[in-house]
């Protein structure tokens, strides 16, 4: 039993896992991608909506300036962190980043509509 | 949560310490070093005297400042301590961009004519950005990097964890089985679990605005593009500092009248009290300037945060000036998270708890690491075909984790030989260190696994254990010296470097009892770390 | 050192609540604790974390107490789980010894 298998996995791999059979396990290849695809979902797509949060905390957050900016900022750690995770175990690696497109788009129109 | 998810944060748990383990080990075990670094780079000086009375070092320093640089845009004296006994002074010339600094022996206020070396700053620096000098931000973005990978290490070991709190106490080590190494990594990893956490999180404060500069772009960038923004933040940094800690009297620029400054003692001695703790620094801006301003830092302790209780005098005339500005809530827990980092109002039973809990933040990546070999170490029972990965991160496991401790003793042994008078000796000392570190591993990669492990454990007793009598051949600052006079920063010293001898000692004997054992037995292992027990359990 | 009885206290709470558990306690005592004698020894480990915390936030203050606490419950604890895993017989007397005399340096500090 390799690593992989036990691995996120991709889509079929799991819907298999979960109804309790051991489904036709994808190509290796397939899987490494998927590995690939939720690690760049997590470290990238990841930083990208810390980011966008970061800013839009700071901009929208009741606090002076300088206030706003420290918060936001210590914050964004935890984001990072929880989006790294979910990159993970979410049902699919494109579920992971359409998940990480509707944050930072949601993220990027409130600051550029609400911030001042 | 499902067993499939659970799989998955186990996964994640295993490749992301992997990937990061190495990096975080040293982070941890050079932070720990740290930890007592004052206390290393005094050692490491042993031409300097124990401290004497700060007021006298004061006065020593203004004396010297006043010849050196009277008319300086500002002057810093640190006073001596317990745990680093010479005076620090550093100035700022009006036109240069650079800050020189000297050391003076407390006592005669003479420039220190101690040995050159970088001292425990070494571990510092390698510590928070990997010795990397130019520029200095970018070794920040490699421990910040790391730092994101131990936080998911973290979580995801809790939520794989499934009765954490009720496993509590039944952790127990058995007799060399892959059940001790998980048994071990959780018994580190699980009480001390707030320590970890705490650790790993507030290391980002310090960096925070480096790495992640989003929110200080958005609220103190200007109007130029974004891109042209990024390559200099240098503006916006400066905004978002002055934002945050303007008071606006120890702000004052110089007013090109000259007026000779306040004797410091008179001012450092009235603030004492008012300061509720010994002086521990005191900057002169405009020295000798009708605007000069003189502020007296308390000597850190008595609470959280890393910006201890301060005070602000004129310079001309002694008086106080009036603190107009205090910390807002958010920028009080900013700097109680920084200052929980740093530990430096951690009095010495503290700091000696701060010290054990980062060993065993050290020893729970360590064993981590090794798991990770020996989880998969079942999947070959073709001893002789190890595929190059597993290969490789044995070896680097081993450079890392006693190689790593090695280097930093043969440090120390640099420190004690190599002739005082050499040039750019602190730089050597530094080269020392990396290239017995780079050795360990040359040596672990021309050596059968197991062999290697109890070699290096073997080689790490005696490069610690021989350091008191070391000290005690190349100066005269020696164990029972020390013990008689009372001098327990340096008696400290060689006792810890002793007992890590003996704890190194400890590990290469039963490294090497059970190589012995498996040898003997007939099954050749390729690790040390094996048991032929192993297989019969999860 | 008075310092010291916030470690001796962590390390006596750990030692109760271990003796706590049935298994531990087998090894220990040789037979399994009574209801009313784990129910006992839970409630010790509680209230000896209490005056640890209480003696810490006294001596350092509330934020440094704290942190010291927490610290110091933790390295407590892995001390006492390596006794009990190697020499369970000296919890009982070590557990006691610790929480007389960190009652004790707290009292007197």
């Amino acid at each position: 039993m390799r690593s992989e298998a036990i691995g996120p996995g991709t889509r079929a791999a799991r819907r298999g896992r979960r109804r309790g059979v051991e489904g036709p396990r994808p190509s290796l290849v397939r899987r490494r991608a998927d590995v690939a695809a939720r690690a760049a979902a997590a470290i990238v797509g990841g930083y990208a909506v810390a980011a966008v949060a970061t800013a839009a905390l700071a901009r929208l957050l009741p606090l002076p300036r300088s206030d706003a900016t420290a918060a936001a900022t210590l914050f964004s750690f935890v984001v990072y962190t929880v989006i790294a995770i979910g990159s993970f175990t979410a049902p699919s690696s494109l579920a992971a980043w359409l998940r990480i497109s509707f944050a930072t788009a949601a993220l990027a129109t409130a600051l550029l509509v609400f911030g001042k | 949560m499902s067993t499939s998810i659970r799989k998955s944060l186990a996964w994640l748990h295993a490749w992301a310490g992997l990937v990061a383990g190495w990096a975080l080990f040293m982070m941890f075990l050079a932070g720990t070093a740290s930890v007592f670094k004052e206390e290393i780079t005094a050692w490491m000086s042993p031409e300097l005297g124990p401290g004497i009375d700060a007021m006298d070092a004061l006065e020593a320093a203004e004396a010297r400042l006043n010849a050196v640089a009277p008319d300086a845009e500002r002057w810093s004296i640190r006073l001596p301590s317990e745990r680093s006994p010479a005076t620090r002074i550093t100035w700022r010339a009006r036109d240069a961009s650079v800050t020189e600094s000297e050391m003076l022996d407390a006592g005669s206020g003479r420039v220190v004519a101690a040995r050159e070396t970088r001292g425990g700053d070494l571990f510092y620096r390698l510590h928070y950005r990997f010795e990397i000098s130019n520029p200095v931000r970018r070794g920040w973005w490699i421990s910040g990097a790391a730092t994101m990978f131990m936080l998911v290490a973290i979580m995801t070991g809790v939520l794989t964890h499934k009765r954490i709190f009720r496993d509590f106490f039944t952790f127990r080590p058995r007799a060399a089985t892959q059940r001790t190494w998980l048994d071990a990594h959780l018994l580190l990893a699980v009480p001390l679990l707030p320590f970890h956490l705490m650790i790993a999180y507030t290391g980002l404060v310090p960096i925070m605005t480096t790495v992640m500069p989003w929110g200080m772009i958005a609220n103190y960038g200007d109007e130029r593009p974004l891109l042209e923004q990024l390559a200099d933040l240098d503006a916006a940094r400066r905004a978002y500092s002055s934002d945050r800690r303007a008071d606006p009297a120890a702000q004052r620029p110089p007013a090109h009248v000259p007026s000779p400054t306040v004797a410091l003692r008179s001012i450092a001695e009235q603030a004492a009290q008012q300061l509720g703790g010994p002086v521990g620094s005191i900057s002169v801006r405009n020295p000798n300037d009708a605007n000069a301003v003189v502020e007296v830092v308390r000597r850190p302790g008595g609470a959280l945060s890393n910006r201890p209780a301060r005070l602000l005098f004129d310079g001309s005339t002694g008086d106080p000036l009036p603190v107009t500005t205090s910390p807002s809530p958010v920028a009080k827990i900013q700097a109680a998270l920084y200052g929980m980092h740093m530990a430096r109002f951690a009095d010495p039973m503290l700091r000696w708890a701060y010290f054990a809990a980062g060993l065993a933040s050290s020893a729970m990546i360590a064993t981590g690491l090794t798991l990770w070999i020996i989880k998969r170490r079942r999947r070959f029972t073709d001893q002789t075909r190890i595929p190059f990965g597993h290969w490789l991160v044995e070896r680097l496991n081993i450079a890392a984790i006693v190689g790593l401790p090695i280097a930093m003793a043969a440090y120390f042994w640099a420190n004690r030989l190599l002739p005082l008078d050499v040039a750019a000796r602190a730089q050597l000392e530094v080269r020392t260190f990396f290239l017995v570190w780079l050795s360990t591993l040359v040596v672990a990669m021309l050596r059968p696994a197991d062999r290697a492990w109890a070699e290096v454990l073997g080689s790490a007793a005696f490069a610690f254990g021989a350091i008191p009598l070391l000290n005690a051949l190349t100066t005269d600052r020696h164990l029972v010296a020390s013990v008689v006079q009372g001098d327990w920063l340096m008696a400290g010293f060689d006792s810890t470097m002793a007992a890590i001898g003996l704890l190194f000692a400890w590990c290469a004997v039963k490294v090497a009892g059970r190589t012995r054992a498996s040898a003997a037995e007939g099954t050749a292992v390729p690790s040390a770390l094996d048991s032929s027990t192993w297989r019969s359990h999860e | 050192m008075i310092e010291a009885s916030l470690y001796l206290l962590a390390f006596a709470a750990a030692a109760a609540g271990c003796l706590s558990i049935e298994r531990r306690h087998i090894e220990v005592f040789g037979n399994p604790p009574s209801p009313m004698r784990r129910l006992l020894l839970k409630i010790a480990a509680w209230i000896l974390l209490a005056a640890a915390l209480c003696e810490a936030v006294f001596e350092q203050g509330p934020g440094i107490g704290a942190v010291e606490w927490t610290i110091a419950a933790g390295l407590g604890a892995i001390l006492l789980i390596v006794v009990a895993s190697f020499r369970p017989r000296w919890v009982p007397r070590l557990g006691v010894m610790a929480a007389c005399w960190g009652m004790a340096l707290t009292v007197i500090g």
